[in-house]
């Protein structure tokens, strides 16, 4: 591989593998947490690494505008609040410019606005906190998916479990599912954000240091629609495992009170 | 009155037009010494963008390489008919320069580079957008790629402490290492009528289902590409870059012969002013 990190050929002609062994298809070890925070003023939250990426995301809501001008009368509205931990780059910083938090926040709050049953909500505020604490790649996907399940912790409604992924192209003809930091550096990457279950595309994003030829665009979307929509199950049996934990400490905590 | 998207079962919008066609376009473009200037009217849209270059020293980390200031500002309350200002036209419109010109490399900032370590042009775009009637992201690209064409710095020679720049009648100045020109081409679904039109005034815009923002080049390369909304497939997905493909066409064109003719303005200029002055 490269003396970066970044994706080589003809490494990958000789080892059959990436530079950090995995295919082109295997995405790194995904790992979910809910109910992580314990603070009662965060009503929902949700812990996700994939691979050396790690973002928490904490969920309020659905409660009062703090100024009533800002209430809609028919729906509720999505605020998201998105910090980088100043440690969160991984390897040398590419310039003097701090990360900004802002593009993050589009990108949450447009993946999960269409998920969202807002109308369920009329006049209420739900807000994200997304952290970023260590960026590896895939940050924003990663945010994405525990904001997500942070809503789905909180108890708020949503269409069904929304899946981001992202897939790169570092060199023309080759595609990668996740790539991470280093990979992702020379190339394109596509952020994708979808509902597996009915197959909707809910936000994408295309970053990269060279263009793009448009009949490469249509395969780009279809790896990370299969991506995203593998990453959903994982996120859906998460989240049905928490909920099954929090139903048996309930059962077993009711049967100790009729016990006494 | 509520934004609302009109669109007939043929595909005619409100004003008239079909879901390919683009309102009126005008482009003025004028050039001063190391700087240009692109007044865009698109509809009832107008954004104004300037791009100026500077001598300066270069990063101490970056001692190689020119550097590329993206500002862009808006007039608050540009649409008459919003209620609340959305400086989140602001912010998409500079991200999208900033990736596509500086981090997609569009423009080469190693060759803006002078005397290595000391020299290097500075290149400042300032993109505001005065009047907004919809589609301000394209007028607001638009503006800036022209102006960053149409830009000619002068020659500088010399090595050292010593750098100094030719005069602009005795050799040619040059246009700026651009490899590639990207316009952002937004295309805007309806809520009922699945249809994508291009060129959204404000009303359609505001109603919108779901908005898809392709930035591609004259070659029909995608530099950019960013989509958000309910009820996409990957099949509307690709009717929306094929829109945009064309859509991003004809507005290459329109800039390219616009940019010839200005060029030839300016030069005609430049040599009645010598004439006379002798």
């Amino acid at each position: 591989m490269a003396q970066d990190g970044a994706f080589d050929e003809d490494w990958f002609e000789l080892f059959g593998a990436r530079g950090d062994g995995r295919g082109l298809d295997e995405p790194r070890r995904l790992a979910v947490q809910l109910g992580t925070a314990r603070s009662r003023h965060v009503d929902g939250s949700c812990d996700v690494a994939q691979g050396l990426t790690r973002v928490s995301a904490h969920a309020q809501g659905p409660r009062e505008h703090e100024r009533r001008s800002d209430e809609k009368h028919d729906r509720c509205v999505l605020e998201v609040a998105a910090t980088y931990a100043p440690f969160a780059s991984v390897g040398a910083r590419t310039g003097a410019r701090r990360q900004d938090g802002r593009d993050l926040e589009n990108a949450v709050r447009n993946a999960l606005a269409p998920a969202l049953m807002a109308e369920r909500y009329p006049r209420a505020l739900i807000k994200i906190h997304v952290l970023v604490t260590c960026d590896d790649g895939g940050a924003t996907s990663a945010a994405i998916n525990a904001a997500g399940l942070a809503l789905v912790d909180a108890g708020i409604f949503l269409r069904g479990v929304v899946a981001a992924a992202r897939v790169g192209a570092p060199v023309a003809a080759t595609t990668l599912v996740d790539p991470n930091r280093a990979e992702a550096r020379h190339g394109v990457a596509l952020d994708l954000a979808c509902l597996p279950c009915f197959g909707e595309v809910l936000w994408t994003d295309l970053t990269g240091e060279r263009p793009l030829q448009p009949d490469a665009y249509d395969s780009l979307i279809a790896r990370a629609l299969d991506a995203a929509a593998k990453v959903g199950e994982q996120l859906a049996t998460a989240a049905r495992d928490h909920v099954a934990r929090l139903d048996a400490v309930r059962e077993a905590s009711l049967e100790a009170a009729v016990a006494r | 009155m509520p934004a609302a998207f009109v669109i007939t079962p043929q595909g005619i919008r409100r004003d008239g037009r079909a879901g390919h066609d683009g309102r009126e376009l005008d482009v003025q473009l004028e050039r001063g010494d190391d700087a240009a200037t692109a007044e865009v009217s698109l509809g009832g849209t107008r954004v104004i963008a300037r791009a100026s270059c500077a001598l300066g020293a270069p990063d101490a980390w970056r001692p190689n390489e020119g550097s590329l200031r993206v500002k862009v500002d808006g007039a608050p309350r540009s649409r008459d008919d919003d209620d609340e200002d959305d400086p989140t036209i602001i912010h998409e419109a500079r991200r999208f320069l900033e990736r596509c010109y500086r981090d997609g490399g569009a423009l080469d900032v190693e060759a803006l580079c002078v005397v290595g370590g000391e020299a290097c042009w500075q290149v400042a775009l300032n993109v505001s957008l005065l009047i907004d009637r919809g589609n301000a992201l394209e007028a607001m690209t638009l503006g800036a790629a022209a102006c960053l064409k149409h830009v000619r710095c002068r020659v500088a020679t010399g090595t050292g402490d010593s750098v100094q720049l030719a005069d602009v009648d005795s050799v040619v100045p040059l246009p700026l290492p651009l490899t590639r020109l990207p316009v952002a081409v937004p295309v805007v679904i309806g809520p009922s009528c699945r249809t994508a039109c291009v060129d959204p005034d404000c009303n359609e815009e505001a109603a919108a289902a779901a908005l898809y923002i392709a930035g591609l080049d004259a070659h029909g390369e995608l530099c950019f590409s960013q989509s958000s909304g309910s009820g996409l497939d990957p099949e509307a997905l690709a009717t929306c870059l094929a829109l945009a493909k064309t859509r991003a066409t004809q507005l290459h064109a329109y800039l390219s012969t616009n940019l010839q003719e200005a060029d030839e303005v300016w030069r005609q200029q430049r040599i009645n002013l010598v004439r006379n002055s002798m």
